[in-house]
């Protein structure tokens, strides 16, 4: 896939959910989103991290989310379901994670390091121009 | 042209202007859907459903063609419309007008398709 609107539309996206997360729930005002184009043994990709300290409920909310998205069949369904969940519920909408994967089309991993919790979002953009 | 009582809405970066005529509901939205919209967006969509059910308004028109950005946010603040306007009876219908050539407008719409097909639809314009 050659990097068009299109993609740049779902990078946008995807870095303004990122953004919007970690500025609401740092817990000490300091955050970091980095967007890296890169190439791995699949070709090239973009690679957006988000990198935040926050509270211990939202690290956990966060890894159960990634896991199951990671472990779900079709993400568009966990993103379904979720939408299902929420829509009778005010206030947050906790859609960002499992929107980046299925409307993104990204990979989502998270980690904790150095008691950041680390967010890395991939989208592999295809075969490197010979 | 039917008596509403919904305003427009016009913060920072995003407006929305809405119009009632008939049966059917219509609203222009523009700028961009950030989190500085969420707040002003969720109040106006509360509004809308309680027009929609009050005048028994039988559909919702939702211009997006000048809209930029929609957070997850902004589409949550539509999942709740939705939800509660299809749940009147009889349903109130749910259009989206979108740009042929953003394609990001009904990849994030067609959600909420998904949710409502009966009721929801995106089109073109």
């Amino acid at each position: 896939m050659e990097p068009d609107v299109e993609t740049g539309a779902r990078v946008h996206m995807v870095a303004q959910e990122l953004a919007e997360n970690v500025l609401k729930y740092s817990t000490d005002g300091e955050t970091h989103l980095e967007l890296v184009l890169d190439s791995g043994p699949q070709g090239r990709l973009v690679r957006l991290t988000a990198r935040n300290r926050t509270s211990s409920e939202k690290v956990e909310e966060v890894q159960r989310r990634v896991e199951e998205l990671q472990h779900a069949r079709d993400p568009v369904e966990v993103y379904d379901r979720l939408i299902r969940e929420t829509a009778p519920r005010r206030g947050v909408s906790g859609l960002g994670l499992a929107r980046i994967s299925a409307e993104g089309g990204f990979c989502v991993t998270c980690s904790l390091n150095d008691g950041e919790l680390v967010v890395v979002a991939t989208l592999l953009l295809g075969e490197e121009a010979p | 042209m039917t008596e509403s009582q919904l305003t427009a809405v016009t913060v920072d970066g995003f407006a929305v202007e809405p119009q009632v005529a008939g049966s059917v509901l219509t609203a222009v939205l523009k700028g961009t859907g950030d989190t500085a919209a969420v707040a002003p967006l969720e109040a106006f969509l509360d509004a809308a459903a309680v027009e929609v059910k009050r005048l028994a308004l039988q559909s919702a028109v939702f211009d997006v063609r000048a809209l930029y950005l929609l957070n997850s946010s902004c589409l949550k603040a539509f999942l709740a419309f939705v939800f509660r306007t299809t749940s009147n009876q009889p349903a109130c219908r749910v259009r989206f007008l979108v740009d042929a050539k953003l394609g990001w407008q009904r990849r994030s719409l067609v959600a909420l398709v998904r949710m409502a097909p009966a009721q929801v639809f995106i089109e073109d314009a």
